[in-house]
């Protein structure tokens, strides 16, 4: 199969899968692309939203839509980490012996819904580290690897500020994406009222297996990207941290920390798949511009006085984009 | 792959053009700034073709600005990567370009090579290069005005007056006059170059003294005065090559100038009457009369100029002082020399000398006549009653007066009475002090009768021709050495301030005294090259 075909064949089962999804999700178009493009570059996604606008409904979908392994874990404060990851109990063989035997938790899935993860305590929530890092679980001593495609898809309710638990900074970088889950529109909410309370039941079917997923992954992957390009995202990058001299007046006031680079790897793996889904076959800054939001935003520790102020991430991140130079610095002023 | 280079290697070129016309633009704004600034000193200064330093600033600040955007090079990667951001082709050329230079081989790569290429073809890439200079709206403009604010403020004059209107003094009118006056003489003059007569008179005088025809004091009087007019001779030609230096860097006078170097003086005539013509009528314009005025004031200022020649007629004086007859004829072959040098000036010139040098004549005749009636021993006798006169004393008086008849018209000098002046009747000259022994006292009386030293017999005639009264040392001791120096440059030239004192004593106090004035400024800009060339050349000899 020619580049060319299987550029097709990636956006045609990309887009059936949207279509699949906007089957049960209505509208949420740029959540069901983030969420795919997360899951199509590896990452996990973090789901931030009221409660009742579909959060854990699109991840239902979507683990319908690909056929794997579906788990579902609701964060409470009571939670522990042997409930996320699994335990030896004490089990007696039909000879009578009695022997630990590893019980796994539901982490030991293709996809994970860990709903309102904030709520369980910072323990629990670290036992997810090295699930979502390694894909692995080590439990007293022994290490058990995940099955492939893995991710984890955690939901958080921005209100609900009593007995929660934010999610530490070395947690919230492991997230590919954290994408914000806005409040449907009238004609979405008549939309979903129409769906929601007819007798017609809607079905989802399955567009792609977790094979045909690291396909498309591996395709993905291998999007050349040019030098200039990478430079601007190291650019983008470094100018988060108000330490750096790449940093403008606005991160220098109210952020405290910077993305990592873990952030550069999300914005070239976001960029890549976006710009196959577009039918190119190279990265370009339109595409990083795109996914910067969504991939910097969790990254950007803000100060107090930020906090105070009430700045949002990413009005520093488009800031970011608007004054960082794209092009090269012997031909940029010619454009000017 | 090819074609991509091929259209990024015109594409860069291009993009090399318009930076370097960008960058001309920035040289643009530099040449206003630099022809603002060349204006705004040529308000203080005298700078020779502003016009043209203008213009040449405008030209190479541009060239330089352009060299520098044009000659660097642009990298085709960064070409592509405008490309892109021009044609909107979402960084396709570039990608496709970096990555065919690793492997064009690679499928992908050939992919987005093909697809590139593609691209390239529908593109115009001469409509995607921007020529504009991008600068802020107001950036030229502002520079613009500054240059034309500099332009029409009015200049500081070398007179020091500030942003005032100039105007031509009355005295400056009559100096034009005068010169129009005295070209005029000139031209109608028949009479022979004086300046042939003058060496030939010198030559005469050195044969004289190798043939031992001449007395010694006869020798040294008829030397000083030949040395004295000569300089004055040298001084005047001086004068007039600065003149027409002058008068030269001016459009009023430019035509002047150009009718004295070609000798042309009925022409001169004429220019220097239209010249005066146009002043009366009043048609010049302010900048023109400002000019005029500038160049009239250096006229003036160039009259109080010295000439070097009188330190080669000192030292002759000093080597007669110090009976050193052998150098003798060698420093008068040195005055031959100089005055050689001097007769390779215009004939006009040396006409002009003319009238200047009859007066050498005549007053080389009366000293004749005066020194045939000093004694050999260095008394003077007085022409009415025969008298001899005592040659010191300590006392005041005028020196020049005989103690018996009251002849005040006897004597080469005029006497200074002083410590050493030996009490004579008559002596009540104003000076007191050391240096009062300069002067002869004609007192018949006189308790000092000691014989001249034969310094005093070679500096008395020099020192008792002055009529000045006023010791230079004993001035500065009371105004200060910038006042004495002010005066100098400042003031109308008075030829007998010189030579009151011997040149090695003089010349360490005015050098430092014109050093000091030139590091606080009290000397105009323009004449501080021309004081330091005159110390240098006084050190030289």
């Amino acid at each position: 199969m020619g580049l060319e075909q299987e550029i097709q064949n990636f956006q045609g089962k990309i887009n059936a899968l949207k279509s699949e999804i906007g089957k049960i999700i209505v509208g949420h178009h740029p959540v069901v692309e983030q969420v795919v493009t997360a899951i199509l570059a590896g990452g996990h996604i973090l789901l931030e939203g009221f409660p009742g606008i579909g959060k854990t409904m699109l991840v239902r979908t979507l683990a319908q839509c690909l056929n794997v392994k579906f788990s579902r874990i609701q964060f409470t404060p009571d939670l522990m980490p042997a409930d996320i990851t699994g335990t030896n109990l004490v089990v007696e063989t039909p000879a009578g012996e009695k022997k630990f035997q590893f019980q796994k938790g539901p982490i030991f899935g293709n996809i994970i819904l860990a709903d309102e993860i904030n709520r369980a305590t910072p323990k629990t929530q670290s036992a997810l580290l090295e699930a979502m890092q390694e894909l692995s679980v080590t439990v007293a001593g022994t290490s058990y690897k995940l099955e492939q495609p893995f991710f984890v898809l955690a939901t958080q309710n921005p209100i609900e500020m009593e007995g929660t638990y934010p999610l530490p900074e070395a947690q919230l970088d492991r997230f590919f994406f954290k994408t914000l889950v806005e409040t449907p529109s009238v004609e979405e909410m008549e939309e979903i009222m129409e769906r929601t309370t007819g007798s017609q039941e809607i079905t989802v079917k399955q567009v792609i297996n977790g094979l045909e997923l690291l396909e498309l992954r591996k395709l993905a992957r291998e999007v050349p990207v040019a030098s200039h390009l990478k430079h601007y995202i190291a650019l983008l990058v470094r100018a988060t941290h108000p330490q750096t001299e790449e940093a403008d007046e606005m991160v220098k006031r109210y952020v405290r920390y910077g993305a990592s680079p873990r952030g550069t790897q999300a914005l070239i793996l976001a960029g890549k798949i976006r710009a196959i889904c577009q039918g190119r076959y190279n990265l370009s800054f339109e595409d990083i511009r795109k996914v910067a939001c969504p991939a910097l935003r969790h990254r950007l520790i803000l100060n107090f006085e930020g906090e105070a102020e009430g700045i949002k991430a990413d009005v520093i991140i488009r800031n970011l984009l608007e004054t960082i130079p794209e092009l090269p610095r012997e031909v940029e002023k010619l454009v000017k | 792959m090819k074609t991509i280079e091929k259209h990024l290697k015109k594409l860069s070129f291009l993009l090399r053009l318009a930076r370097g016309i960008n960058t001309a633009g920035i040289g643009l704004a530099a040449g206003f700034l630099a022809g603002a600034l060349s204006l705004a000193i040529n308000k203080f200064t005298d700078l020779p073709n502003i016009g043209l330093i203008i213009i040449l600033e405008f030209i190479i600040a541009v060239t330089i600005g352009f060299a520098i955007g044009f000659f660097r090079r642009i990298s085709f990667l960064a070409a592509a990567a405008y490309l892109d951001k021009m044609a909107g082709a979402k960084e396709l050329i570039s990608t496709a370009y970096e990555y065919g230079l690793k492997d064009p081989t690679d499928v992908a790569t050939n992919w987005n090579l093909q697809r590139a290429e593609a691209t390239l073809r529908s593109l115009n890439l001469s409509s995607l290069v921007s020529y504009r200079i991008p600068y802020r709206k107001w950036y030229h403009p502002m520079l613009l005005l500054i240059f034309i604010i500099f332009y029409f403020i009015p200049p500081v004059s070398s007179s020091g007056r500030k942003n005032k209107p100039a105007k031509i003094l009355p005295h400056q009118l009559s100096q034009l006059a005068n010169m129009a006056h005295q070209i005029k003489t000139l031209s109608d003059s028949k009479k022979p170059n004086p300046i042939q007569t003058l060496p030939r008179d010198i030559q005469l005088l050195t044969e004289a003294i190798k043939q031992g025809a001449l007395e010694k004091k006869d020798a040294l009087v008829a030397t000083n005065k030949l040395a004295e007019k000569t300089d004055s001779l040298k001084k005047e030609l001086q004068t007039k090559q600065q003149t027409l230096e002058t008068l030269k860097k001016s459009n009023l006078t430019k035509d002047l100038a150009e009718s004295l170097s070609q000798n042309d003086l009925k022409s001169m005539e004429k220019e220097i009457k239209e010249l005066q013509d146009k002043l009366l009528k009043n048609k010049f314009d302010q900048r023109e009369l400002e000019t005029l005025e500038k160049r009239l004031q250096e006229l003036s200022e160039q009259l109080s100029e010295q000439s070097d020649l009188k330190e080669t007629m000192k030292n002759l004086s000093d080597a007669l002082a110090g009976k050193n007859f052998k150098e003798l004829p060698e420093k008068l072959q040195k005055l031959l020399d100089e005055l050689g040098e001097l007769s390779d000036w215009s004939a006009e010139e040396l006409a002009q000398m003319e009238k200047s040098l009859e007066e050498l004549l005549e007053e080389l005749e009366e000293i004749d006549a005066e020194l045939a009636e000093i004694d050999p021993n260095g008394q003077e006798s007085c022409p009415t009653c025969g008298k001899k006169l005592a040659v010191k004393g300590k006392g005041k008086g005028k020196g020049n007066q005989c103690g018996t008849c009251q002849d005040k018209k006897f004597g080469l000098v005029k006497g200074k009475g002083g410590p050493l002046a030996g009490g004579g009747t008559t002596n009540e000259g104003p000076e007191k002090g050391p240096k009062a022994h300069q002067g002869r006292s004609h007192d018949e009386g006189g308790t000092n009768t000691k014989p001249l030293t034969d310094w005093e017999k070679i500096y008395a005639p020099v020192k008792l021709e002055t009529e000045r009264t006023t010791d230079i040392l004993s001035k500065r001791k009371i105004t200060g050495q910038g006042q004495v120096l002010t005066t100098r440059f400042k003031g109308v030239p008075d030829k007998k301030n010189e030579a009151l004192m011997p040149i090695r004593e003089a010349l360490p106090v005015y050098k430092e005294a014109a050093e000091k004035a030139m590091n606080e400024s009290a000397i105009p800009l323009e004449y501080k090259e021309t004081v330091r060339q005159y110390f240098e050349s006084l050190d030289k000899k």
